[in-house]
């Protein structure tokens, strides 16, 4: 019998997968979708998450969210949480681009006043923004300053001019995972990454620029106090991670994991991309605190990013980037695992929450959020396709179940070959400019592989997680501008 | 050499299967599909850098695995990209006595799906190993060039190797590769 056949419908938006369904699962599976969505995954998401329900330690549910799809070991949009007494750490469960995150910036520009000149806009940061494959960031550093900066992330950042105070206060974590340890990182990791701070990268990465129309704000008092204060505002939004550096460093572990998890420590696991160890063993801890360098260093390479945006804004509207409201919202992660507090069958626990492709969406008081946000909750940044637009939510309280995590974007329908076969990227560039969305990129079948149609719908995600009390809508953003690796 | 791309029935960045006679034409084959994705004209790479990649490990797969990553790391790390030209690799003709079998439950993917999460056993270790005491060696010559955007049509930047269903076996009609790459 299909997978699909075996989920049961428990609530709004919410699917069951029983610990029947296979030998060894520790907790069922919980999918958070519309009967649409569901019927739209691939049945391997199922098989995944219930090989994660089976990993030591983990309490509560195996879930995935609502953009749910298959993955390496994990599925992306799968949520675990580990108790940090007996549970383990798996970079499965984080993904290689280790904090793959989203940022979003505020300009006090309208669209009237940025539509004039949207192509040099687009152009001048297309060719100030390192893309595509490889390439060299906007840092010249040592590999002892690219250490320093893997333990500090924007605190490293600020203190050589290149953010703001409001930066670090509006990026989750302030920017800095204190626990990162750069002596945990291999000589390989550091080789690769420390030239590529402030680079876009390839793939689904991309800077787009934005415009928030008074038709789709959903909640006009909370996206006024997140900075959307005007009609027609026009925002930035980028999407990238740790690079090469992420990479290496899931790749050392993985090697490293593998070759342990059975022989020291008797773990059973059903696929290898799972490989895990405990999180309180050497190589678990190692692994933590070099993954921790990791999202330090997305965290910094944003902040280059945003750098050089304020830098050109600056230039081509011929004012300081105070002036012109380049305020960033928020910059939150979606590829990690942390340490965080939370309740499950009516226990505070201390547990370690492995997010991958899935978005922390902490409620209003909650700590950890900026205090001008503290009534609103989390801004979440959750990215469509290219075509179609993103979106703007903040968290909710009905969130603790999933340990107040929502989706982190469209998650794909289309295996990259078939979009390629399907679209063509210089095709794609001219019907896009015909809808007033103009778009460079490094490469063409890249374009193709990000078309609109290879994405599930971004609506339809965002109202299952708002169904489910994931999340909460705050505004829809529509693509004017787009800079692709 | 054969090879097939794996993409259309599922939404991985990049995957193939590939298959040779031997592992040295096994492993020529895993890098230049892993190349083809990186930069769509491969034939335009010139041959300025040369350099020798030596690489050992008791596991079969585990070497490919190393071997595909090192390449992938000096494309970041030396910003170039690279050709084989020479490669040998001892020890693994065949399986040794005492080989363990890949213990993955992969199927042979006759539909094209990768499929490790369907199996039902659990998994461990890397399969396909050297006898007791003894490895598989590699040693590539590899030739490439800088990254030039000008000269080269890039695809997408690949930037790991997966374990997920990452497989290495000797069948029946010579060695079988599937890899997953993430991008």
């Amino acid at each position: 019998m299909a997978m699909k056949g075996l989920v049961k419908q428990v609530g709004d938006a919410l699917w069951e997968l029983s610990p029947t369904f296979q030998d060894g699962m520790n907790v069922p599976v919980r999918i958070y979708a519309t009967p649409g969505l569901l019927e739209a995954m691939d049945e391997g998401v199922f098989q995944q998450a219930a090989n994660v329900a089976c990993l030591p330690g983990i309490v509560g549910y195996s879930y995935c969210m609502p953009d749910g799809h298959r993955g390496y070991g994990f599925p992306i949009g799968g949520v675990a949480a580990f108790n940090t007494r007996d549970g383990v750490i798996s970079p499965g469960g984080i993904g290689f681009d280790i904090n793959c995150g989203m940022r979003l910036v505020a300009t006090s520009l309208t669209w009237d006043e940025v539509e004039p000149c949207l192509e040099k806009l687009v152009d001048l940061l297309f060719e100030r923004i390192p893309a595509g494959v490889g390439g060299s960031g906007l840092l010249s550093i040592s590999r002892n300053t690219f250490r320093d900066l893997l333990e500090g992330g924007m605190a490293w950042c600020w203190k050589h001019g290149y953010a703001w105070d409001e930066d670090l206060r509006r990026t989750e974590e302030g920017g800095c995972m204190t626990g990162a340890d750069a002596s945990t990182v291999s000589e390989k990791a550091v080789e690769r990454g420390y030239k590529q701070v402030g680079t876009l990268g390839s793939g689904n990465h991309y800077l787009e620029v934005q415009v928030a129309k008074p038709e789709n704000i959903a909640d006009e008092e909370t996206a006024r106090a997140l900075g959307i204060d005007r009609p027609n505002q026009v925002l930035l939004m980028l999407h990238t991670g740790s690079r090469g550096f992420g990479h290496q460093v899931a790749t050392d572990y993985l090697q490293r994991f593998i070759l342990v998890m059975n022989s020291e420590y008797g773990l059973g696991i059903r696929d290898r991309e799972l490989a895990a160890a405990p999180f309180h063993s050497p190589e678990g801890q190692d692994y933590f605190a070099a993954m921790q360098c990791a999202v330090n260093m997305a965290f910094a390479n944003r902040q280059l990013i945003l750098y050089r945006i304020r830098e050109v804004f600056a230039e081509l509207f011929g004012k300081a980037p105070e002036e012109l409201g380049l305020h960033q919202i928020y910059d939150v992660t979606h590829n990690t695992a942390k340490v965080e507090r939370h309740r499950v069958e009516g226990h505070e626990m201390e547990l370690l929450v492995h997010r991958k492709g899935a978005t922390r969406a902490f409620a209003p008081g909650m700590s950890d959020i900026p205090p001008e946000y503290a009534t609103v909750g989390q801004p979440v940044i959750i990215g469509g396709s290219m075509e179609t637009g993103s979106y703007l939510l903040v968290g909710a309280e009905s969130g603790a179940p999933t340990y107040y995590t929502t989706a982190h974007g469209s998650g794909r329908t289309m295996g990259r070959r078939q979009a390629k076969r399907t679209y063509k990227g210089a095709d794609i560039q001219n019907k896009m400019r015909s809808r007033g969305i103009y778009v460079r990129a490094k490469s063409m079948s890249g374009l193709a592989e990000e078309a609109g149609g290879a994405y599930k719908s971004i609506d339809e995600v965002v109202d299952a997680a708002e169904a489910g009390g994931l999340s909460r809508k705050v505004v829809r953003l529509v693509p004017v501008g787009n800079v692709k690796g | 050499m054969p090879h097939r791309i794996l993409g259309d029935e599922t939404t991985y960045d990049a995957a193939f299967e590939a298959w040779a006679g031997d592992l040295t034409a096994l492993f020529r084959e895993c890098w230049d599909v892993t190349l083809s994705f990186l930069v769509e004209n491969p034939e335009e790479i010139r041959s300025d850098a040369r350099e020798v990649v030596t690489l050992e490990s008791d596991s079969v797969e585990l070497l490919l695995f190393e071997f595909l990553g090192e390449l992938l790391y000096r494309k970041d790390a030396e910003e170039r990209v690279y050709r084989l030209g020479q490669l040998e690799l001892d020890g693994g003709s065949a399986p040794a006595p005492d080989s363990t079998p890949v213990t993955d439950g992969v199927g042979p993917g006759q539909d094209g799906r990768v499929d490790a999460e369907e199996s039902s056993a659990g998994v461990g270790e890397p399969g396909v190993r050297a006898g007791r005491g003894a490895s598989y060696r590699l040693e590539a010559e590899i030739v490439g060039e800088t990254l030039d955007p000008e000269r080269h049509c890039y695809g997408v930047d690949v930037k790991a190797v997966t374990l997920y269903a990452f497989t290495v076996e000797l069948r029946d009609d010579g060695w079988f590769a599937r890899v997953v790459l993430d991008t």
